[in-house]
């Protein structure tokens, strides 16, 4: 066991040393330290509170959490109910205006002409079963004439 | 117990209780330099009398007040690194400023076992140096030094026993009273 000896020693050494100091009156004295503390503390006063306004510095720190507070509350707010329309708003108001206009209801390509051709009505329209394509009922077809020859025979 | 609690006698008196430790800590504190030491001790006494640092009552009143001088010789440090100030004090006293250690006057006074101490404790990082200060001059725990020291208990704990490994190298067992070191 080093520990306890060593520690002994030096704790031995040490005392030898607080011991000389002591001794040698490097202490400075206690009395004359503390009335020349006194005279510095006295001719340099702490911060005093103003008599008769208590609490002010407090009142002012409570006034402006207060202001804080409410102006944030305001914004939040200001932002949870802004009447501004979203994006998606405008992009439909946006379609509903081009398609009930009166410039977007006339407007036909400059090639449209192209697609009008005869019989154009029948490719756009749906055929219907049991009513004859126009031009082909049977009924109105001239009747078939049986050629002179073979009555003849 | 509140610095509040204590009447003004009552403050007066724990401070001289205390007035050698406090200086051999101030003088720990200032490299043992005796009129800086004396300074910081000085100016420790104003901020306690003066309410401008409180006992809060959440350690000893003698930690607490070793607290309240390391702090102010830390801030004379910084002061004094000032160099018109330095210049200003070194116009004034020559012997501001310089370390006590290799002081001639030192040397007469001190016995050669003392000034073989002070001379390997010059050798030790700042904390190592306030630890073994602290728990073999002034008689502290190692945990109240902790507390004088603002560090954790292991903290202090390493710095402590660094410093004692550091001092062994340093010193002959024959430095420190004979035997083995």
């Amino acid at each position: 066991m080093k520990t306890q000896p060593e520690e002994d020693r030096l704790k031995g050494a040490y005392q030898a040393l607080r011991a000389e100091a002591t001794r040698s009156g490097e202490v400075p004295d206690f009395g004359t330290m503390m009335a020349e503390a006194k005279r510095q503390a006295s001719a340099r006063p702490v911060l005093e509170v103003v008599a008769g306004r208590p609490g002010t510095r407090r009142r002012l720190v409570r006034v402006g959490a207060w202001a804080s507070a409410a102006l944030a509350a305001s914004l939040a707010g200001l932002l949870l109910i802004d009447p501004s329309p979203s994006g998606d708003e405008d992009f439909e108001r946006l379609v509903a205006a081009y398609s009930s206009g009166s410039a977007g209801a006339s407007w036909s390509s400059p090639t449209s002409s192209l697609l009008d051709a005869p019989g154009l009505d029948l490719i756009r329209s749906l055929p219907s079963i049991g009513v004859p394509v126009r031009g082909l009922d049977p009924s109105n077809l001239p009747a078939r004439q049986t050629p002179p020859e073979e009555e003849n025979l | 117990m509140d610095a509040s609690d204590f009447s003004p006698a009552e403050l007066e008196a724990r401070l001289a209780a205390l007035h050698t430790d406090s200086f051999g800590w101030a003088l720990s504190c200032c490299e043992w330099n005796e009129s800086d030491a004396e300074d910081v001790l000085q100016t420790t006494y104003v901020k306690v009398i003066s309410g401008r640092a409180r006992f809060g009552g959440r350690s000893t009143f003698r930690t607490w007040l070793f607290g309240v001088i390391r702090q102010t010789a830390r801030e004379d440090r910084r002061r004094a690194r000032s160099h018109v100030e330095r210049a200003e004090r070194l116009a004034q006293d020559p012997t501001a400023g310089r370390p006590v250690v290799l002081r001639p006057d030192e040397v007469q006074e001190r016995s050669e076992r003392s000034r073989t101490l002070l001379r390997a404790l010059d050798e030790l990082p700042g904390r190592q140096r306030e630890v073994l200060h602290l728990v073999f001059y002034q008689d502290l725990t190692i945990r109240e030094a902790a507390e004088v020291m603002e560090v954790s208990l292991g903290s202090a704990r390493v710095h402590y026993e660094r410093g004692k490994k550091r001092l062994r190298g340093l010193l002959s067992p024959e430095d420190v009273g004979g035997g083995t070191l």
